[in-house]
């Protein structure tokens, strides 16, 4: 079982170098990808910030933790969270 | 008492650390991600709700007779909203991104499964059909063509003018069921539009579902 851990409390420093790690980046806001461009939700196109996003296991899917892309993401990938 | 080291936190099933953040322990909890055994989030409630979805009777049943992906995403949201329904805020975002993605088309879809009326919509054809995939496409057609099929009446319509609208409907595309629906202050203009239509069409009869606060009449066309 894949454990939940909330970012709520993570400083945004530390939310940084967490996106570094995984290949990404951020600008303080928004989380970038490796050329330095928004990355956008998968299932809604909106730019994701690292106030609200979710990063999720398989291949370091991130996105913005909202139910309709969270939805989206259990229908595409089944239940692998 | 919850750990408060977010390594140890997650090792022990505790989805939120509060304190002991630093750098060492978030290339730990990387380490954990890579190995698939945690997943980062903003806010876990989001995810749990989800997967509540995903284990109810009602998701069980729609997806045994609906293969549609975007349908099923909609039935989701649906099943959201109605758990959001105390949480204003939280509904109207997703009201608004359920807009943005699938039009009011499937704003309509997911409120309609809000609302509940999905089972009784399926107990409704399930009398009236005996062969298992006639029913899938039947079901899925429903909801292709929800802006045909179903009205929801609100307190501030015009009677007149959303009956004209309904039988409009019916005699162009001859729907097999068609829904009129309203809840709470509504449910008196939803009997008079509903009275309206089945004076003006034929070959339908009407059933009733109420509770509390909602009334749900199907039309359904009589079988020759």
């Amino acid at each position: 079982m894949t454990e939940l851990i909330s970012l709520k409390s993570m400083p945004d420093n530390l939310k940084i170098i967490l996106l570094k790690e995984l290949g990404y980046n951020s600008d303080g806001i928004f989380v970038l990808d490796k050329n330095g461009d928004k990355c956008l939700d998968r299932y809604t196109d909106e730019p994701i910030k690292i106030s609200n996003m979710a990063i999720l296991p398989g291949s370091t899917i991130i996105l913005d933790n909202n139910p309709l892309s969270i939805s989206s993401f259990l229908e595409e990938f089944g239940d692998v969270i | 008492m919850s750990s408060k080291d977010p390594v140890e936190s997650a090792s022990k099933g505790v989805t939120e650390a509060i304190l002991e953040w630093s750098e060492e322990k978030v290339k730990q909890l990387v380490r954990k991600f890579r190995d698939r055994k945690i997943a980062f989030v903003h806010d876990p409630e989001t995810i749990e709700i989800a997967k509540e979805q995903r284990q109810t009777s009602e998701w069980e049943l729609f997806q045994m007779y609906v293969e549609d992906q975007r349908l099923h995403i909609l039935f989701q949201m649906g099943l959201t909203l109605r758990q959001l329904e105390k949480k204003e805020k939280e509904r109207n975002d997703l009201r608004l991104r359920i807009i943005k993605k699938y039009g009011t088309e499937g704003l309509h879809i997911a409120q309609f499964i809000q609302n509940g009326f999905f089972p009784k919509y399926l107990g409704n054809l399930l009398v009236r059909t005996r062969k298992p995939d006639e029913l899938k496409s039947e079901i899925t057609d429903f909801f292709k063509n929800i802006e045909v099929t179903n009205s929801y009446i609100q307190k501030t319509d015009n009677v007149e003018k959303e009956a004209a609208a309904i039988v409009a409907r019916v005699q162009s595309h001859s729907p097999r069921t068609y829904i009129i629906s309203g809840s709470r202050s509504a449910t008196n203009k939803c009997k008079q539009v509903k009275n309206i239509v089945m004076r003006r069409i034929t070959g339908y009869t009407e059933e009733l579902y109420r509770t509390e606060i909602k009334e749900v009449y199907f039309l359904n066309k009589v079988e020759k």
